[in-house]
């Protein structure tokens, strides 16, 4: 359908009057020829990239990838729970495990064991024992008692069974402000050896509602600062077999005497460091918390599978549209540049076609 | 109106016609234009033939939502018509002492009922300026058709049409007072 005829100008109605009285038609040959043309079957039309269309689609299958990372995600959450993890412990109620079980790995001198946090109402803790090796050995206990009566006198058995295990309290504080809520703070060192029964002892005391142990393998660095001792031992001996010879000129008897002065210093400083380390891998630090607050108020609520899940799809998302916000960013520039190089060769196209109209 | 075989009419599913029927119904308004775009009927019924068959190869590529079948069908003639004016160019580069020495055969009016004296004024006007002419005279269509056709913005199109009508005018009257 033609669209409708804008008017020209008046002056020249007569012009175009005759113009199109005297319009060129198509030869028979031509409208046969065409005609002929139209009796073959045209291809048909090829369904066009339309954006419109393709944003519900682009939306619907970043939705969809965020949905299916999302259970991948509550996938391989699950599966860390089944094989024992930090976060089964985080839900199961605390249950007496082997010893073994938990201990830390042999060798290694970084965090040996992960993180235990054990919430639960059982009475009893299960504090992994602490192996031969030298560890760095820290617990953490929260446990419920009930009233700000049970709180004090908790407090001071918490205190007296420490030193009656050979510990000793680094830190005590007690807080009942107001009301019939109140907590107490004890950080306490104890020897190694009889951290299990500090546990369990302090777990005696009440409710447990959260338990975590800590621990680090130092014996791989013990026996690091042990070798260098040794060698430092040897120089040392080396240098004053050499001091002690006759033939040495003046010169040479003051940079052995130096060397030797500089070694003896760096012995000391490590043998010090070695002592301190092994005497904190001997003690144990356990934070215990006594409260008489419900463990609703202490512990984080648990997130819910679809919680989580929403949760989960929603970081997908925000990634997915970091990244296409990084990657428009990075582009930006080069698209400019090409939108810009089409324009100019747009241009110089219509430019040519225009003189080669004006020439013709 | 000749026969064709009526499959060939049978519309299309989405609404838009078919090829067939777009080839009946604007074969002589692509006819027209290119008389006027080249200055030539024989070169135009050639031309023509050309862009029907161009236009039959690339016609799964039309898409009514853009624009109506005979505009698309006005680029293709378009598109034909300049790729034929460039080798044309080219040759009379080639042949430029030939060229210029060849006397030109005596060509056939542009339309039968046109009168000597506007055939020979539209003949001195540019490709150009007959182009705009037959878009806005001959096919009526709007200026800001006319101007999508053509590359230009709606208003250079009426610009460009007003000057042609004004110089063909002028060049009317010159070859009535000769």
């Amino acid at each position: 359908m033609p669209s409708p005829p804008e008017t020209i100008n008046e002056r020249h109605d007569e012009l175009v009057r005759m113009l199109r009285a005297a319009r060129p038609q198509p030869s028979e040959q031509l409208r046969e020829r065409v005609q002929m043309l139209a009796t073959t079957a045209a291809p048909p039309r090829r369904p066009r990239f339309e954006l419109r269309r393709a944003v519900p689609v682009l939306a619907a299958a970043l939705l969809v990838a965020a949905v299916a990372a999302a259970a991948i995600g509550v996938g391989s959450r699950d599966s860390r729970v089944v094989g024992g993890g930090g976060e089964e412990a985080v839900r199961a109620p605390a249950a007496p495990r082997p010893a073994a079980e938990k201990a830390p790995p042999a060798s290694g001198s970084d965090r040996g064991a992960a993180p235990d946090f054990v919430q639960g109402r059982s009475r009893g803790a299960a504090a992994p024992a602490p192996s031969r090796r030298l560890q760095d050995y820290r617990a953490e206990l929260h446990v419920r008692v009930r009233d700000l009566d049970a709180l004090s006198s908790s407090t001071a058995r918490a205190m007296r069974a420490t030193r009656s295990l050979g510990g000793f309290v680094v830190v005590a504080r007690y807080d009942a402000p107001r009301g019939d809520d109140g907590d107490s703070l004890l950080v306490v060192r104890v020897p190694v050896g009889r951290v299990q029964d500090a546990i369990a002892r302090f777990s005696q005391l009440g409710t447990i509602v959260a338990q975590r142990i800590d621990i680090q393998d130092v014996q791989q660095g013990v026996n690091r600062q042990d070798e260098q001792i040794a060698a430092l031992r040897r120089t040392v001996a080396t240098l004053e077999r050499e001091l002690a010879r006759t033939d040495l000129t003046q010169d040479e008897r003051a940079r052995l005497r130096l060397r030797l002065l500089s070694a003896r210093e760096t012995l000391r400083a490590r043998v010090a460091a070695r002592d301190e380390t092994v005497r904190r891998a001997r003690l144990a630090t356990v934070s215990l918390t006594l409260t008489t607050r419900n463990p609703e108020e202490l512990a984080p609520k648990p997130r819910g599978e679809l919680e989580q899940t929403l949760r989960d799809a929603v970081s997908v998302l925000g990634t997915i549209l970091t990244w296409l916000l990084a990657a428009l960013i990075v582009a930006a520039p080069f698209l400019a540049l090409a939108a810009a190089g089409v324009a100019l060769e747009r241009a110089r196209r219509r430019r040519a076609e225009r003189r080669l109209l004006e020439n013709a | 109106m000749h026969a064709v075989t009526s499959s060939i009419f049978e519309r299309g599913r989405t609404g838009a016609p078919t090829f067939a029927e777009a080839a009946e119904a604007h074969l002589a308004d692509v006819h027209a234009y290119l008389v006027y775009l080249t200055g030539d009927r024989a070169v135009a019924e050639e031309l023509t033939a050309a862009t029907f068959e161009r236009a039959l190869r690339s016609w799964r590529r039309f898409d009514p939502r853009r624009g109506s079948a005979r505009t698309w069908l006005c680029q293709v003639a378009r598109s034909t018509a300049l790729d034929h004016l460039r080798g044309e160019a080219r040759r009379r580069r080639r042949e430029d002492v030939y060229a210029a020495l060849e006397p030109r055969e005596h060509a056939a009016p542009l339309a039968d009922d046109l009168s000597p004296a506007l055939d020979a004024a539209l003949r001195s006007l540019s490709a150009a300026d007959r182009e705009v002419i037959a878009l806005r005279v001959l096919l009526e269509l709007d200026s800001s058709t006319a101007a999508r056709l053509l590359g230009i913005s709606p208003t250079a199109c009426s610009t460009r049409l007003n000057r042609a009508l004004q110089r063909l005018e002028e060049k009317m009257r010159d070859a009535v007072a000769a």
